[in-house]
């Protein structure tokens, strides 16, 4: 992909994947990395951002003996997932705007 | 390289360069990430991650990205302007009236001043050349050459008053076509405090 997934785009689209449901690291990365072009590196910044924000929290459970540790959305992190979704509709609309050839001159 | 290899590299770099508890913290999360991958995928999830000197390094860039990110943060977050476009028919509605309003006060306004200037300097410009032809019959060369002077002030004057109206011409034609933009098709600036 040309365009550069800058971090507030990526906590909102790490958001809307846990608003669908809970979460653990590695299928959340899959996940992601199923639609865009992210290193497996990025998300982990991201998680412990999003975190610390109190946009989500964790808790760990067992899966076949060992530890898979979950992550779950908070109604903070929800508020700021419509915020974002707010801020990028209105950026699509103008950046379709100017690409679709809407601008007049002057 | 093996899985527990990595993670013990990974361990052995990130504690030396970050408090104990954040380094366990990342080595936990990376640990659970290969014991996700399952045995078949464990050399791709750790090629794709990087040598444990690489992922360390990413770690680090990006820890350092954001502290600084942090410093800059509440200037950045204070105060943001966009503009948001008018959709609204009603608001359009009034933008034209506007835009209408503000031109029937502005163009009498400055198309008078506009007439008065012109006139003014035509007059001043006819003036000074009937001096100047006049004055060619006078006495002295001296008193000549004084009225001659004061004709080429006058049409100076003259000239520089129609530039000034040429000017003011634009300046109603560009408020007018701002104007326009800004309430009707245009989009308004919006400020809007981010907390």
């Amino acid at each position: 992909m040309v365009f550069q997934l800058t971090a507030p785009l990526l906590d909102g689209c790490v958001l809307a994947i846990l608003e669908q449901g809970d979460a653990y690291g590695y299928s959340l990365t899959q996940r992601l990395r199923g639609e865009i072009d992210v290193s497996e590196s990025t998300l982990y910044p991201v998680l412990r951002r999003l975190q610390r924000d109190g946009y989500l929290t964790v808790y760990d459970e067992q899966f076949q003996g060992r530890n898979r540790r979950y992550y779950a959305i908070t109604p903070t992190g929800r508020e700021q997932l419509a915020e974002c979704r707010e801020q990028w509709w209105t950026y699509e609309r103008k950046i379709d705007h100017i690409l679709s050839g809407g601008m007049q001159d002057g | 390289m093996d899985k527990e290899t990595y993670l013990r590299f990974l361990r052995a770099l990130l504690m030396n360069r970050l408090p104990a508890a954040d380094a366990e913290d990342i080595v936990r999360f990376y640990t659970e990430y290969l014991e996700e991958a399952g045995p078949e995928k464990v050399q791709e999830a750790m090629a794709a991650l990087g040598s444990p000197e690489e992922l360390t390094a990413k770690i680090m860039e990006q820890r350092a990205k954001e502290e600084a990110e942090e410093i800059r943060e509440p200037e950045a977050s204070a105060s943001k302007a966009y503009t948001v476009p008018i959709e609204n028919g009603v608001l359009r509605g009034a933008g034209i009236a506007l835009v209408v309003l503000a031109g029937i006060c502005l163009v009498p306004t400055l198309g008078g001043l506009f007439i008065g200037f012109v006139a003014g300097g035509i007059g001043l410009i006819v003036c000074g050349a009937l001096m100047v032809a006049f004055c060619a019959y006078g006495a002295g060369i001296g008193s000549m050459l004084l009225a001659w002077g004061a004709a080429l002030v006058m049409i100076s004057i003259g000239s520089l008053l129609i530039q000034a109206a040429k000017g003011m011409f634009y300046l109603l034609k560009k408020a007018m076509k701002s104007l326009w933009k800004t309430l009707v098709e245009g989009e308004v600036s919006v400020h809007e405090a981010v907390n």
